[in-house]
């Protein structure tokens, strides 16, 4: 009987003292989390930052591009370029146009 | 113990009594429950010789030993004589404090020594008051510890257990959602919410026992929080020795999260307490304005710094965007953690929602920087472009400048969305819709008209903007050469009543169906309240009032070969259950027949080479494509000097002209430098933003054919 009782509250004491360890185990998990997080946040924040489009044509400006005047079409059934390369020069072909 | 009186009756005992030697006992003397009750428990096989006297458990002498059988101790029987068994001595020695009492009367003599009868029946009976005395004097020993503990907890350390009682009280732990992200149609973010750090003080724990240790202390938190969080020592001591509530201060705010752990790690190694980070949400626009006017701000409010949508989709959309905040009640310990298997009230939170727009982000960086060149090359007031596509109504780019940082609002003012919100006379665009309601009430292309340089037309005159000699022109000259005169004589054939109808199919003064929580309806007053010219000056755009937006989804209807499809800027929403649910498919009415919009978008061809040609504003050539457009100068009320002398210049167009799939709107308002005609301040905007929209789109060219259209009548 007393062997019982003694049994019932240690695994009493085991089954709380695990408990409480998974309680500080939780809480540093997450912290660990919003730790996380919060660099995941910044780091996503730093991407679209840098995909903005005001970002990208700064930095291509910087490097000495320029926008392409019109892209050409390749008509697949005649084999032809359907956009005419003389009609496309590298700037823009409207006179008096000043970006 | 048991309870006094019974004289005379025998005092049952255990069932193992042991037979009392001297002389026999007399069976009456016992009571028969109690001798069934020992019978029972000693003679468990009930077996019980003939010859004994019920309640006799133990063999007396003469008695054989019963086979098998075992004593209480588990012992196996004793071999010997009868009678001589070990435990029977032993138990009858265990047993003689408290034989029978008749017995103990009967033999006074033999055990004088061992039971003094005179004591027993001082306590057993003789005295039961003195009993209840010594009794109540025990219990009222045992209550007064209990009580003498009450006090000594209750009152002598109340306070220190008050104190910890109110540490480990029940907490209810807030747990907010994330506001969702605001994206555009090719996923980039416009919106989106991030975490950083509020550090927070308590000056009363920064405390030594001395005044001279608390400022040491103070100091040593200054000089080593100052760097990480870039403020000055004496700001730092300023707030900690002055601040907000006494036991409260904010640091600083929107702390980045990583500058928030160095913090704390600073301080932990230190061992100081009384600095604290706190995580709180902070929305951030990482493309600055682009699509501000749109996208619209937030305000943080509230002691958790909930975020509230105040213009623009953020307002629209907030409770998706917002979710639902969720709480949890725990019981934490003074340590701070919770306790395992507390009461757990869980409310589970919603997460925001994200709201993913039709806006092109490539376009709408296009559009945004075309409006800002232009207004700064005619010094206008305003700039607003619509980019749509006419097939399903969705708006490609909303643009306008002046524009706004979201995250750095300045005035109200400046985060009006001017597409959806300003209102303007359209001027020459709206020419289109008095000419599709004449080409459907008899009129043709072709239909001849007179047009001097000035009319009068029931006692109203009218004037077209370019001196020119009286000249004969189709239909379609009047609308491609856009004479105010011309469009008049048209609106002749067009009842004041099927003109308001026509306006209002192409979305003039109607409800846009945007969902903006300034959009305007524009303004068309009814046929009943028209007055004077109303009906010759809604000929060619006077008169009434129409936003950006409307006047863009007017030519989308002509592209879209005369169904109107009503505009939509949200292209789906993820609500909290992940999945993405797209906006429900956009209304779609008939305005004008097939036919007659063919032939309009034929007309509108005529002008960028009209443009080009007469006026040298080529802004509708783009090579390889046929662009079908139409340039507008409206005269618009001054409201400082109260006179029709300001003008708003628009240009709207669609390509390629054969197969429309994209409508570009142009509107400026109030350009001061030079000139004021919709083709040279607004044209050069549309050029740039259609050619990019048809390479962004993908548009393949489809060979820029005009068709021929007679524009002079014989």
């Amino acid at each position: 009987m007393v062997a019982l009782l003694g049994g019932g509250l240690l695994c009493l004491l085991l089954v709380n003292t695990i408990l409480a360890t998974g309680a500080f185990r939780i809480t540093a998990l997450q912290e660990g989390n919003v730790a996380l997080t919060q660099r995941v946040q910044a780091l996503q924040a730093q991407i679209a930052a840098e995909e903005a489009p005001s970002a990208l044509a700064r930095r291509a400006q910087a490097l000495g591009m320029v926008a392409p005047p019109l892209a050409h079409y390749l008509d697949l059934r005649t084999g032809k370029i359907v956009s005419q390369p003389q009609q496309v020069p590298g700037v823009p072909t409207v006179p008096g146009y000043v970006p | 113990m048991t309870a006094p009186g019974g004289d005379g009756g025998s005092r049952p005992r255990g069932p193992g009594r042991p037979p009392v030697a001297s002389g026999p006992r007399r069976p009456g003397a016992g009571r028969p429950r109690d001798n069934a009750a020992r019978s029972r428990a000693s003679d468990p096989r009930g077996t019980r010789p003939g010859g004994l006297p019920p309640g006799r458990g133990t063999p007396g002498p003469g008695t054989p030993p019963r086979p098998g059988r075992t004593d209480p101790s588990g012992r196996p029987p004793a071999e010997g004589p009868p009678g001589a068994r070990r435990p029977a001595p032993r138990r009858a020695a265990a047993r003689r404090p408290a034989p029978r009492r008749p017995a103990a009367r009967r033999r006074p003599a033999r055990r004088p020594a061992r039971r003094p009868p005179a004591r027993r029946a001082t306590i057993r009976r003789a005295r039961p008051d003195r009993r209840l005395q010594a009794s109540l004097g025990c219990v009222a020993i045992a209550l007064s510890l209990v009580a003498g503990r009450l006090i000594q907890l209750q009152a002598l350390e109340g306070a220190k257990y008050r104190a910890l009682a109110e540490q480990s009280k029940l907490q209810v732990i807030r747990i907010p959602a994330e506001r969702g992200t605001i994206t555009t149609a090719d996923g980039t973010i416009l919106a989106m919410t991030v975490q950083d750090d509020t550090v927070t003080a308590s000056p009363q724990q920064i405390k030594g026992t001395t005044p001279q240790a608390t400022a040491s202390m103070r100091q040593q938190v200054a000089s080593l929080l100052a760097g990480p969080l870039h403020m000055t020592q004496s700001a730092i001591l300023g707030k900690l020795y002055h601040p907000s509530s006494p036991d409260y201060v904010v640091l600083a705010q929107a702390v980045p999260a990583a500058t928030g752990n160095q913090v704390e790690a600073i301080l932990a190694a230190h061992n100081l307490a009384g600095v604290n980070t706190a995580p709180t949400y902070v929305r951030v626009y990482p493309n600055g304005e682009l699509a501000a006017n749109l996208v619209g701000f937030t305000t943080s409010s509230g002691p958790g710094g909930d975020l509230n949508g105040q213009a623009g989709i953020e307002q629209s959309f907030n409770s998706l965007l917002a979710g639902r905040d969720g709480s949890e009640e725990v019981q934490t310990a003074t340590s701070g953690q919770p306790i395992p298997f507390g009461t757990g009230k869980v409310r589970p939170l919603v997460p925001g929602g994200d709201v993913r727009l039709t806006i092109l982000s490539a376009l709408q960086y296009q559009a945004e920087q075309a409006c800002a060149q232009r207004v700064k090359a005619n010094k206008a007031d305003s700039c607003t472009i619509v980019v749509e596509q006419p097939a399903t109504g969705r708006i490609l780019a909303l643009a306008q400048y002046p524009t706004y940082l979201p995250s750095n609002v300045t005035s109200l003012a400046s985060t009006v969305d001017l597409p959806v919100s300003a209102v303007f006379p359209p001027g020459s665009t709206a020419k289109v819709i008095t000419a599709a309601a004449a080409l459907e009430h008899g009129q043709t292309p072709m239909a001849p008209y007179t047009v001097p340089q000035q009319i009068v037309v029931h006692g109203f005159p009218f004037r077209d903007a370019d001196p020119h000699p009286t000249e004969r022109l189709t239909l379609a000259g009047v609308l491609a050469h856009s004479s105010n005169v011309g469009m008049v004589q048209v609106a002749e054939h067009v009842s004041p009543q099927v003109q308001y109808r026509y306006y209002r199919a192409f979305g003039v003064g109607v409800p846009t169906g945007l969902p903006l929580p300034s959009a305007s309806d524009g303004l068309l007053p009814p046929v009943s309240q028209w007055w004077g010219d109303e009906r010759y000056t809604l000929a060619f755009g006077q008169g009434v009032a129409a936003t950006a937006v409307q006047m863009a989804g007017v030519y989308a209807t002509i592209a879209n070969g005369g169904v109107r499809v009503t505009p939509s800027i949200v292209a789906g929403t993820t609500g909290s259950s992940g999945q993405f649910v797209p906006a429900p498919r956009a209304h779609r009415q008939r305005v004008i027949k097939p036919t007659t919009a063919r032939e309009l978008i034929s007309i509108l061809q005529q002008v960028p080479y009209l443009d080009a040609t007469l006026a040298y504003q080529p802004w509708g050539e783009i090579p390889g494509y046929s662009v079908a457009s139409k340039t507008g100068t409206a005269q618009v009320w001054d409201a400082k000097a109260h006179c029709l002398c300001q003008y708003g210049s628009s240009y709207i167009g669609m390509a390629p002209a054969t197969h429309p799939q994209v409508v570009v709107a142009v509107n400026i308002q109030n350009p001061r430098k030079a000139d004021y005609f919709g083709n040279y301040v607004a044209g050069p905007a549309f050029w740039q933003v259609m050619r990019f929209a048809l390479q962004a789109l993908k548009i393949p060219p489809d060979g820029g054919k005009r068709p021929y259209v007679r524009l002079t009548a014989p």
